[in-house]
């Protein structure tokens, strides 16, 4: 049965706590997925999810449902990983030396199956590429991909205008094909 | 089109933003150009590897508990604890005012002199005359403006002299019983 997200606030509001817990459930994967990549530390991606949800339910009476709960939810999560960001000044290295990259130490210990070895060292070191994005371009691609996001909707949680979406999401994929083609994964001219 | 307006096209193309015409113009440029179909197809895997990872990401274990164990009573806490700040001050501010209320009834304020009221809503206070005690001494060069009088004179109880008086009132000051 489809959640209702609308009535459930509501019913939240009124002062049914444990209804929020199905909000936490559908969103608990994204949100975290979400912090994750922007701050690419599991312990800190944890706090800074779990203190999104804290956040979300102490304002949920400033909900207007003008966007989406999700929309507003994840710039709540994304204001608070800016704020743990500036806190723990962290600088992304835009222009790191390629000889950093060592993939292939993933390959060992994956599964035999030839496949999934190869694939899962492709993602390793494509998220090793996102992480080395500028903060805002990064967000702007964990955005896009951790709920299949419009323009329009992260323009909202950004606070920024549509155009600059697609020119942020262009730049990092100009910037990941490169350097994904300089460690032999893509291909550019 | 140029090979960079064509990539920043393929972007938006990935993300299912393209209208029909730059589709069109775009297709175009890809059937000349090696290049950008070469980007475009790198860009596709990137993207279908994107997807697939960050769609396989799960919270840790015990990540719901705990959410649910951090979250208040109520939603709205920070609105309560905002109108909570206020409250000392109201306080303050409404014993400020029964105060000052008590002092200026205790001062016989309430007992203040007859007014009249001008047609543009000053009041005018009568000014006893010598010659002619039952006429108003009051000219019209002379008004006096009495908001906080005559708001005081509203609360006077029955004892209080009409906010409209007439004209043939005699005294400035009422005498005190």
């Amino acid at each position: 049965m489809p959640l209702d997200e609308a009535e459930v606030i509501k019913k939240v509001l009124a002062g049914d706590r444990v209804l929020f817990g199905r909000l936490v459930e559908r969103y608990q994967d994204r949100v975290y997925s979400l912090a994750m990549h922007v701050l690419r530390d599991p312990h800190l991606a944890e706090d800074v999810a779990q203190e999104a949800f804290l956040r979300a339910f102490q304002r949920l009476d400033q909900f207007r449902g003008e966007s989406g709960f999700s929309t507003w939810l994840y710039r709540i999560a994304v204001n608070t990983c800016w704020e743990y960001l500036r806190k723990s000044s962290r600088v992304v290295p835009r222009d790191a030396p390629d000889g950093e990259e060592d993939g292939a130490v993933l390959v060992g210990g994956l599964p035999s199956v030839e496949e999934r070895a190869v694939e899962a060292e492709q993602k390793a070191l494509l998220w090793r590429a996102v992480e080395r994005l500028p903060d805002d371009y990064r967000v702007a691609v964990v955005l896009r991909y951790v709920d299949d996001l419009s323009y329009q909707e992260m323009a909202r949680i950004l606070r920024v205008p549509v155009a600059t979406v697609g020119s942020r999401l262009h730049r990092a994929r100009m910037m990941l094909a490169q350097m994904l083609a300089g460690i032999g994964l893509g291909e550019t001219d | 089109m140029r090979c960079r307006e064509a990539r920043f096209l393929i972007s938006m193309q990935m993300d299912g933003e393209l209208g029909a015409n730059q589709k069109a113009l775009l297709a175009e440029h890809l059937q000349s150009c090696s290049a950008c179909r070469a980007y475009a197809a790198a860009v596709c895997r990137t993207d279908a590897l994107l997807r697939e990872s960050l769609a396989g990401d799960q919270a840790p274990a015990g990540f719901f508990e705990h959410v649910m164990a951090s979250l208040p009573d109520q939603p709205a806490r920070q609105h309560v604890r905002r109108r909570a700040r206020f409250l000392p001050g109201v306080a303050a501010a409404v014993m400020v005012l029964l105060v000052a209320g008590a002092w200026l009834w205790s001062s016989g304020y309430h007992r203040a002199p007859p007014a009249v009221e001008t047609p543009i809503g000053i009041t005018a206070f009568k000014v006893p005359s010598s010659e002619n005690p039952g006429s108003s001494a009051q000219t019209p060069g002379e008004p006096r403006i009495s908001a906080p009088l005559e708001a005081a004179q509203e609360h006077a109880g029955p004892n209080a002299a009409p906010k409209t008086a007439p004209a043939q009132r005699p005294a400035r000051h009422p005498p005190r019983e």
